[in-house]
């Protein structure tokens, strides 16, 4: 302590000595590890059952019935998906702080391959993009302006393709982030280490494929965000012409997958007993962006409303309607009030946010904000009538679509699976990045200055 | 690698404190040059108020002119300071130091500046006060809220003050190095503006603590000014091409892209004029170049989705407009160059390390990005108006008058004026952000490499 | 009393932390003293006393004179001319959000830079023994002392390192 009341910084571990704790405590998984796994897997079971009866019970030809599960691809794509964008972005900028959840984010990356399996199912749901509004402009020749004429494929085959892409890189990350580290804990088990061996050409190599599979991953998360929330809700409203939209839930991928990694933060230091390696400074660094989120996450939503607003256009109204203020109000609501107002009120101090609790809650506000903001986007769009899909606005409101036990069985299915994955993925490489904690402990050092001690990090190229 | 200079604190004051306490000749070159085109501005405005709006050359249905296109470029230049100072004050990025206070006056003067065009605009000025203070002048009329002409100067009040005391407060050190520098009446004076500053510890924590909380509040201010300049056009429904949801944010970040290159062309001639090639380095210009990158590739991101979500519409007078927007003579030309300047040349560019590191070339295309910029707030806002009326016989186009061309020109004289005049009276990079940066200072040893470091309180 | 600066070069920031020292083992404790600098240096890197302030509470206070003054105004002035202009109602609540969040942001703002000088306590001319040198780089460490004392704190500052030592009575 300084001898006139200023705080203490704790003294730094080791890079030996937190090297030789991470692989001890990866080689051990705990009861509550596994009781966690058995439920969520248990759940997950019961969601893929939810989903063959669905499949049985009303078939592809109708969309209204598959709305809740559309709204759980799109909730898993802005939670989980979005996850590892934090990383790559506080990576890209060198945030000292981003060491410690960077596996977290990464692992999520693994949950890509589930919203794969659920956004297939999708692709016979959706009517083909000819002479209706789209961005693929497509018509059959019959002179509407605008178009291209025919592009075969056109919507679902780009969706799946940029989708693809986004697996490949996620899933690619998150192999060559954790090569490193897997060859340590290999060593230490005695087995043989692989094609590792840690040389500096490796190491480059290294450094430029997490560059490169990170760009790829934000241009195709960025991507088929955009793409999903256009083709797979706002091209299925008649009249519904948003162009923020795709930025709108752009922004909330971010949101949500910054809360994502800081709630798993926050479990993870207080159940697996993290302390000495996250820190307060861990949340207190992000919950500003976080902040920062929220605010944008109003910005971009109020920026439709005030143009929808003033338009008064009965189009416009309609929409208005459907999304905002008619059948799913109570969704829009909650969604207002836990991606915005709570989140915003709980982070608005700094004595709040310099704490691990206080972000962590206001990320448990926008994980089940999140929730509630696709529930009305996508059971709002998809109540919406085939037969109006080319009008050119809604032939009236459609009546509120509440969800069967089904529905909640494929919305509990889906969250868990993704879980699932993270927790079966966590069992086969370190929850906390050795090579880049290390990286990080070497960089770092605590100095004496005059009559205080400051912390000094350095940043390399 | 960043390239450190610790210099002592004496010659820190001596060399940023060079034109203010004593300018050289070619000093007073330039700022009686942009005093005449001033004064000939002043007079073309006078005359223009005298004889009335129609010696502009706007007329029905193009109602809105260069002046209002140069409003928007100026308000989006004003989003440098802010976007500068405050996030990079935020976000503790070091390279900030020599680029907030230019960015922050820069903010301040292309303001004012901005807000002068649509009271020229208003052919009588002094109705804006009528129109949009909220007092019943006459008859119980009270003006109009749910109007966003009335938004605007309550944004605009809003930003001009705060970022005016932001200026200010983060002067206050400044000014009493200043007050210890001078003799005479100048001391007189700069000793009442430093009010008594002495650098006492809960001074200085103060001043810190100041500089995150005004960035804080800042910040959803300048995002709120540019907004709701978008939303002058954007909730109308009359005009094809303006009713668009993402016309805020497209803006704002449009904004951002020309204030910040705006900036770095500033930075470069500071350093050229004043010599202070000490402080702005190459790794400020660097930093600079790969920030305007993403905010260049992001507003690229917002240009394409507006573009494509009025071919979305599938209604042939949207798409006609676009198509002559993008296609049509005399529009085509000026379309091209907007894209190529605004993003193709520079950003690619930019990739190189080298050209970032070239303070000519960095100097070149970011005044390319800022003419690209000018172009686009043109080409959203004329091509529109012409097309507005549904009939043919009521199209019309619109070539800006002698007159409106020398008040635009004498804008940018009156900017370039202010900030000179400030250059005499006040250091333009912030005397003690700079030496903040040289105490706050390290270096850790890896092996044989030395890494630059930063000591920070956590 | 009489007020004494001792000041300490740039370079010698170590032995004006000293000084800092051997004051308070003289019986002067941090909250005797004051240290001025040309630029801002982290907490505590003199042994001076913490800085506590409430400049936090200002921002909040003036948010809500603010959102409530433009409430109020836009509230009123619909009011009191009920005319409806593009369908829109008379009490438009997206339109007065946005002038009340520029009323909010303007009466934060304006509060903070009060509670800034306020908090820094500016303006204030006559603070106090001051030396020109200070924003020139040295570091100047002022204590208000005792007549008999004066010699005796002079030389303790100049053992430390002091370049040099003001009294002003």
């Amino acid at each position: 302590m300084h001898r006139n009341g200023h705080r203490h910084i704790p003294p730094v571990a080791t890079v030996h000595e937190f090297t030789e704790d991470m692989v001890s405590r990866h080689a051990a998984t705990g009861p509550r590890y596994r009781r966690a796994m058995l439920i969520l897997g248990a759940l997950f079971l019961l969601g893929v059952a939810g989903f063959v009866a669905r499949a049985l019970q009303d078939g592809f030809d109708d969309r209204l019935p598959w709305g809740y599960f559309a709204a759980t691809v799109a909730y898993l794509m802005t939670t989980a998906g979005t996850a590892p964008l934090i990383v790559i972005g506080m990576r890209a900028v060198k945030a000292h702080w981003h060491r410690p959840l960077a596996r977290i984010g990464e692992l999520y990356g693994a949950s890509t391959v589930l919203i794969l399996a659920m956004f297939i199912p999708l692709l016979f749901l959706i009517p083909s993009a000819v002479n209706r509004r789209t961005l693929y402009f497509q018509s059959d020749g019959t002179g509407v302006p605008g178009t291209l004429g025919r592009i075969p494929g056109a919507p679902q085959v780009y969706d799946l393709v940029l989708l693809a892409a986004l697996v490949a890189a996620g899933v690619g990350l998150l192999w060559v982030s954790s090569r490193a580290d897997r060859a340590v804990v290999r060593d230490h088990k005695g087995q043989s280490p692989g094609n590792w061996r840690g040389l500096l050409r490796q190491w480059k190599v290294h450094k430029v494929g997490l560059g490169l599979l990170g760009a790829t991953y934000f241009l195709a998360a960025i991507g088929f965000i955009s793409l999903y929330s256009i083709d797979f809700s706002m091209a299925l409203v008649p009249g519904w012409r948003d162009a923020i939209y795709p930025a709108f839930q752009s922004i909330s991928g971010l949101q949500g997958g910054l809360a994502t990694v800081l709630v798993t933060m926050y479990l993870l230091r207080k159940y697996g007993h993290f302390e000495q390696y996250i820190h307060m400074e861990h949340f207190w660094a992000p919950s500003k962006i976080l902040l920062a989120l929220c605010l944008l996450w109003f910005y971009f939503g109020w920026s439709t409303l005030i143009i929808y607003w003033y338009g008064r256009q009965p189009v416009e109204r309609d929409v208005l309607q459907l999304l905002m203020f008619g059948p799913y109000e109570w969704f829009f609501y909650g969604a207002f009030l836990l991606c915005f107002v709570a989140p915003f009120t709980t982070l608005l101090w700094n004595s709040v946010r310099k704490s691990t609790t206080g972000p962590a809650l206001a990320a448990a506000f926008i994980l089940v904000g999140n929730l509630f903001d696709k529930l009305r986007l996508y059971a709002g769009s998809w109540s919406v009538p085939n037969e109006q899909i080319n009008f050119h606005g809604l032939e009236g409101v459609p009546l509120v679509h509440y969800p069967d036990l089904l529905d909640v069985l494929m919305v509990v299915g889906g969250i868990s699976g993704a879980l699932f994955l993270f927790l079966w993925m966590a069992r086969r490489t370190p929850v906390i990045s050795l090579w880049e904690m290390s990286e990080g402990l070497r960089l770092r050092v605590v100095r004496p200055f005059l009559r205080t001690r400051l912390t000094v990090i350095g940043k390399s190229e | 690698m960043q390239q450190r200079v610790v210099l002592p604190q004496p010659q820190v004051n001596a060399e940023l404190l060079k034109n203010a306490l004593r300018a050289p000749l070619w000093y007073w070159g330039i700022m009686a040059f942009l005093g005449a085109i001033v004064v000939a501005g002043s007079v073309a405005v006078g005359f223009l108020m005298n004889k009335g709006f129609g010696l502009s050359g706007t007329n029905r249905p193009v109602m809105w002119g260069i002046l209002i296109v140069d409003f928007v470029f100026w308000i989006g230049i004003s989003h440098a300071g802010v976007m500068l100072s405050a996030i990079l004050r935020l976000s503790k990025a070091e390279w900030r130091r020599p680029a907030t206070r230019a960015a922050e006056v820069l903010t301040v003067f292309s303001l004012m500046i901005a807000a002068l065009h649509p009271v020229v605009h208003a052919g009588r000025p002094w109705r804006i006060i009528y129109w949009s203070f909220p007092y019943d002048f006459s008859r119980g009329l009270w003006v109009n809220i749910r109007s966003p002409l009335i938004w605007d100067p309550s944004a605009i009040f809003t930003y001009l003050t705060g970022s005016a005391l932001f200026v200010i407060v983060a002067l206050i050190p400044d000014m009493a190095v200043i007050r210890d520098h001078t003799t005479g009446l100048k001391q007189k004076v700069y000793r009442a503006l430093a009010m008594g500053w002495r650098g006492t510890p809960r001074q200085w924590k103060l001043q810190i603590v100041a500089g995150f909380l005004l960035s804080a509040l800042l910040l959803p201010v300048f995002v709120s000014v540019h907004s709701i300049v978008s939303w002058d056009f954007a909730v109308m429904i009359g005009v094809e091409g303006y009713h668009v949801t993402i016309f805020a944010p497209y803006f704002v970040i449009g904004a951002v892209h020309s204030g910040v290159s705006a900036v770095v062309t500033m930075m470069i001639l500071m350093k050229w004029m004043f010599g202070w090639g000490s402080y702005i380095r190459e790794e400020h210009v660097e930093s600079l170049a790969k920030l305007l990158i993403v905010i260049g590739t992001t507003w690229l991101y917002f240009f394409f989705v507006e573009f494509s979500f009025a071919l979305y519409s599938m209604e042939s007078q949207e798409i006609a407009l676009r198509e002559m927007q993008a296609f049509t003579w005399p529009y085509w030309p000026l379309a091209l160059t907007f894209i190529l300047f605004s993003y193709i040349i520079p950003i690619p560019l930019w990739l190189f390390r080298k050209v970032r590191r070239n303070f000519k070339i960095m100097f070149w295309t970011s005044l390319l990005v800022n003419i690209g910029m000018w172009l686009e707030r043109f080409l959203i806002i004329v091509p529109s108006l012409a097309r507005k009326q549904v009939w043919p016989f009521d199209w019309s186009t619109y070539h800006p008058s002698a007159i409106e061309v020398l008040i635009v020109v004498t804008a940018y004289a009156l900017v370039f004026l202010l900030l000179m005049t400030f250059a005499k009276l006040f250091p333009l990079i912030p005397l003690f952000d700079i030496k903040e940066g040289q105490t706050l200072s390290d270096d850790i040893v890896i092996g044989k490499r030395r890494v630059p470091a930063l000591r920070v309180e956590e | 009393m009489a007020q004494m600066l001792g000041l300490f070069r740039e370079e010698e920031a170590e032995s004006a932390a000293n000084a800092t020292e051997a004051l308070e083992q003289a019986g002067y404790s941090n909250e005797n003293f004051e240290i001025l600098t040309g630029s801002p240096y982290p907490e505590g890197a003199f042994g001076e006393r913490e800085v506590k302030h409430k400049l936090y509470v200002f921002p909040f206070m003036g948010a809500l004179l603010g959102f409530s003054v433009a409430m109020l105004v836009t509230g009123a002035t619909q009011a009191a001319y009920p005319l409806v202009v593009g369908g829109k109602p008379i009490l438009s609540l997206p339109a007065m959000t946005i002038i009340a969040y520029e009323g909010t942001m303007l009466g934060a703002i304006l509060f903070t830079v009060l509670g800034i000088f306020f908090e820094s306590r500016l303006p204030n001319p006559n603070a106090g023994i001051y030396d020109p040198r200070i924003t020139a780089g040295y570091i100047g460490i002022t204590l208000t002392v005792a007549d008999e004392r004066l010699n005796a704190v002079e030389q303790l500052l100049r053992r430390a390192g002091a370049a040099d030592v003001i009294v002003k009575r």
